[in-house]
């Protein structure tokens, strides 16, 4: 018994729909990802440092911080900044006798605060892994050149540790890429909401997530190729540093 | 010039240095001997703190510091007066030959580039690598490596060069030409502590020789006196162990 009934009739015009739809929103995507790595990446190095020299108090308060939030679930994360923001922003425009409207403010920077904090355990982690691979003598070295500790992490250490924690850096890029796609369940407008956007008046889904996967992949693609390529490029024996 | 005063350095319940004190005149290359685990190192390895001993004085150009109790710009300022030759060479991996010597005069010494580099070039072609300006540590042999680590130190000018067994990670046939490099660092007549194993070498270069063993120093006093009619019976012993008249199978 042969069935010609199909499940799920694609309308390839609103797969186009959604298609346009989402890549015009593909800015915002972008700025989430590259503002959210660029906060994660500068965080993580600070934290790395901190637990490297293991100073005291804040260590051991960036170790449980560092715990809570490896062990927090995005989309968790996400609804609670949102939640905790939308129930305090009213005082705040309030306090500050700021002349705005809540609906007036961006939500894109509490998608890029979500992002940042949902990937800053992998990125201190890979800067702290990078550091500990290094050998103790080129600290010694420095020091007895008369480096001091900011010197020598400028010059010698930190050129050391990017190269060295390269690979896991651009994991963790396409990570936060895709993961920056959550977001538009607290209203953010980028590729996900664009691409679902044409779909409500036709009362059909797919075509938005198909649209949506298709960027999504597209652009994972490419920034694979994008970490190959700095990762092969970024070498210890041309990582200069500041002088 | 430089002087140590009663230094005392454990490593948990380890007492490696018991009580040592040195004295160094300027323009002299001491030469530090002993057995593996005597201190010579460590010893070395306080007098620019890269290792904190427990207790002890340094004075260097008339400057007294406490070594435990020392303050971050005194370390800085001894640092800055001394330069120091790894065993393992310790030269930046991410820094060319050039790059390794010229870091310390620009970033430490506040040296202008164009007159660091020119420094640096200097320093290279005087141990003999003037073709290895660009060649990163990885590029070069292990001889190569040490020869910018000397090249570095020299270059900084410094009061004091102190090596650290510099000829003992190297290839017996790079040993030579390392030490001849050290023996032409010696006749400028810079000041040098040299912690090392090659007695024909330390006969050669040393003014001074220190005998270590077990923390203290053992006996102490002229080469010529040290080598020839040690007074101390270890002495006399370790030596007649390492310089055999002549090697038989």
């Amino acid at each position: 018994m042969a069935s010609t009934e199909v499940g799920y009739e694609i309308n390839w015009n609103l797969l186009k729909l959604a298609l346009q739809s989402g890549l015009r929103n593909l800015p915002a995507t972008i700025e989430l990802t590259v503002f959210g790595m660029a906060i994660s990446l500068t965080l993580g190095l600070l934290v790395a440092l901190v637990r490297y020299y293991r100073l005291p108090v804040l260590s051991q308060f960036l170790t449980v911080l560092l715990t809570l939030l490896k062990g927090t679930p995005a989309m968790l994360m996400l609804m609670m900044v949102s939640l905790i923001y939308s129930s305090n922003i009213m005082k705040i425009i309030q306090y500050f006798n700021l002349n705005i409207k809540p609906a007036d403010i961006n939500m894109i920077f509490l998608g890029i605060l979500v992002l940042s904090l949902f990937t800053m355990p992998g990125t201190s982690e890979a800067f702290r892994g990078a550091l500990l691979s290094i050998d103790k003598i080129q600290f010694e070295a420095g020091y007895a050149v008369g480096l001091t500790t900011g010197q020598l992490l400028r010059t010698v250490i930190i050129p050391q540790v990017i190269p060295t924690a390269m690979p896991m850096l651009m994991n963790l890029l396409v990570a936060a890429f895709k993961a920056s796609a959550l977001v538009y369940t607290i209203g953010i407008v980028e590729v996900m909401y664009g691409s679902l956007e044409p779909c409500a008046q036709y009362y059909q889904y797919l075509e938005g997530y198909i649209a949506a996967a298709a960027i999504f992949w597209a652009l994972s693609i490419l920034m694979t190729c994008f970490g190959n390529w700095v990762t092969h490029t970024v070498r210890i024996e041309k990582s200069e540093g500041s002088v | 010039m430089l002087e140590l005063e009663h230094v005392k350095k454990s490593f948990g319940r380890l007492e490696v240095l018991k009580d040592v004190s040195l004295s160094v005149q300027t323009g002299e290359v001491v030469v530090i001997l002993g057995p593996s685990g005597s201190g010579k190192t460590t010893l070395l390895r306080c007098i620019n703190f890269l290792e904190k001993a427990d207790a002890g004085k340094l004075t260097i150009s008339d400057h007294t510091i406490n070594l435990y109790h020392a303050k971050r710009n005194e370390i800085l300022n001894v640092r800055k007066k001394t330069a120091f030759v790894f065993q393992n060479y310790g030269l930046f991996r991410n820094k060319t030959a050039l790059g390794n010597v010229a870091l310390g005069l620009m970033v430490s010494r506040k040296i202008p580039k164009a007159e660091a580099l020119q420094k640096a070039r200097e320093a290279l072609d005087w141990v003999g690598l003037s073709d290895k300006y660009d060649s990163y540590p990885s590029q070069l042999s292990g001889g190569q490596q040490q020869r910018v680590g000397i090249a570095r130190a020299v270059a900084l000018n410094p009061e004091v060069i102190l090596f650290d067994e510099p000829t003992s990670a190297l290839d017996p046939e790079l040993v030579g030409e390392t030490l001849e490099v050290i023996k032409r660092v010696a006749k400028t007549g810079i000041t040098m502590v040299v912690v090392t194993h090659e007695m024909q070498f330390a006969k050669e270069v040393a003014s001074h020789v220190v005998f270590m063993e077990d923390g203290y120093v053992v006996e102490e006093g002229s080469a010529e006196d040290v080598f020839s009619r040690p007074k101390e019976e270890r002495t006399r012993q370790f030596l007649s162990r390492i310089i055999q008249p002549e090697y038989s199978i």
